[in-house]
């Protein structure tokens, strides 16, 4: 197994111009963080406070900041994206879409098949996106992000808006895959259950420019966090801190 | 599938109702005045017949064809190419819009006098001419396209790095598709007139070039037989060439 990459995360300044009356936006300011290899992380907080713009400062999407983002092990990682919305292409079969960001050889097209089978998803392999519940649509984006073998995964709420057992699959779906291919995960949300269920470090963020104000470990093992009572229990505890 | 079939079939009937209709209606017209002027649908079928048995109705609307599809490619090319830039880049539209405004709006006959009196009496001088009295339609209709262009998915293609030809072709092409259908359309009914126009005025065969020299002679029932041999020849293309191909295109669509 190849070694694993870690992250640190120094923003010196990222703010966004004034737009349509509205003040300029400083939304991190002296933000520092680092991820140790093989870590999932959870960034944790409001909407609009700045999660989804350091994913995309992660991933070279946004390069209008001051600061670094160096990777460790991996000078060029390379890194699975999963937004918000499944992002899939309409005009492509689930297949076509998978096969999207790999090479086109025989070896890519058996990873992609593999990939769909272990998800269980097979079926839809010939389908167009938009046929497919949005269920469906967020698992083929989690394959998508999974083929490319990626040493960072960087996820921006991917199971909202679902319901809450389709969601919850999609949790154990995620986990599972994990500990097959691991990788370096960060994981953005609003939900606390979300970061409870999955993750190894919590990291809240609030304010403008956002800072850490919470950044806690939660210690607890596969079982427990299949224990809807050990999660809330866990997650009364990180409320009421 | 039975229905569909039901659908088509009284959508052929309505069709073919409506030409006969026309044809009638000229046919009570030409009983009413000068065969030399407005020949009966019976005189211009027998010319078309005698047209086509000699031989040069084929080759005429061959020349005329290949014409119309090398001026058409030239302008879907550079004109695609034109649009997704304008589309994309706001500085380069500010610049460039007062241009295509200018283009769009020069006269097809003051291109074709020019690129006759430029490069001479040439094939590259005809098919020029039409390619740039299209090119500006085709820009605009593709500079919406590019405009509209999905940010998003954009945004996952560059995420993915999977390179500018894969982008193009999976990511922005399949989006500029009906924008293209549309430029094709248009772009099909203008450049075939216009390369009507150019053959009269610096060609020695094509469709553009029969119907001068009828004109010469007072021959109503060739360029009539000429005029709906052609229509009838654009109107294959569009059924079974442009409406099977947006079909496909379309297939993914809900």
């Amino acid at each position: 197994m190849a070694a694993m990459t870690g992250l640190k995360i120094e923003i010196d300044c990222k703010s966004y111009p004034p737009l349509g009356g509205a003040p300029m936006r400083r939304i991190f300011e002296g933000f520092h963080l680092s991820v140790d290899p093989g870590a999932f992380v959870c960034l944790l907080g409001q909407s609009g406070i700045g999660k989804t713009t350091l994913l995309n400062m992660i991933s070279g999407l946004d390069t209008d900041y001051s600061g670094r983002i160096e990777f460790h092990g991996e000078p060029k990682p390379r890194m699975g994206y999963v937004f918000q919305t499944p992002r899939l292409l309409p005009w492509r079969t689930v297949l076509e879409n998978i096969l999207l960001p790999l090479p086109s050889t025989e070896s890519a097209r058996e990873t992609a098949l593999d990939l769909l089978a272990g998800m269980g998803i097979s079926d839809t392999q010939d389908v167009y996106p938009e046929r497919l519940s949005l269920g469906m649509q967020r698992r083929v984006a989690l394959a998508r992000a999974f083929a490319i073998g990626p040493d960072v995964l960087l996820m921006d709420e991917p199971f909202t808006s679902l319901d809450e057992s389709t969601a919850d699959r999609l949790r154990d779906l995620l986990i599972a895959m994990l500990a097959q291919r691991p990788a370096t995960v960060l994981f953005v949300t609003h939900d606390s259950r979300d970061a409870i269920r999955m993750a190894e470090r919590i990291l809240v963020l609030s304010g403008s420019p956002a800072h850490a104000v919470k950044d806690v470990s939660v210690g607890m093992n596969l079982d427990e966090r299949l224990d809807k009572g050990a999660v809330e229990a866990f997650r009364g505890r990180f409320l009421a801190q | 599938m039975k229905y569909q079939l039901a659908k088509r079939l009284t959508h052929l009937a309505w069709s073919a109702l409506s030409i006969a209709v026309l044809v009638g209606a000229w046919q009570i017209a030409a009983s009413f005045s000068d065969p030399r002027l407005l020949p009966g649908p019976g005189r211009v079928g027998a010319t078309l017949v005698e047209a086509g048995l000699e031989g040069s109705l084929f080759t005429n609307i061959g020349i005329t064809l290949a014409r119309v599809l090398a001026s058409f490619i030239l302008a879907m090319t550079i004109g695609t190419a034109i649009g997704i830039a304008l589309g994309r880049v706001l500085r380069l539209n500010r610049f460039f819009d007062p241009w295509l405004i200018l283009f769009l709006n020069l006269p097809a006959l003051v291109v074709v006098v020019l690129c006759y009196i430029w490069l001479g009496l040439t094939e590259a001088a005809a098919i020029t001419a039409v390619a740039i009295n299209k090119i500006p339609n085709v820009a605009v209709t593709l500079r919406e396209g590019g405009r509209a262009l999905d940010r998003d998915l954009l945004e996952m293609a560059s995420a993915y790095r999977i390179g500018r030809w894969r982008t193009l072709r999976h990511v922005i092409l399949p989006q500029l598709s009906p924008y293209f259908m549309g430029a094709i359309r248009s772009g099909l009914a203008l450049v075939w007139k216009i390369v009507l126009v150019v053959e009269l005025l610096g060609r020695s065969n094509g469709v553009g070039f029969v119907i001068g020299s009828a004109f010469q002679l007072f021959d109503v029932s060739t360029i009539l037989a000429y005029a709906l041999a052609f229509v009838a020849v654009i109107q294959m293309i569009e059924l079974f060439i442009l409406q099977p191909w947006e079909r496909r295109l379309n297939q993914w669509r809900r």
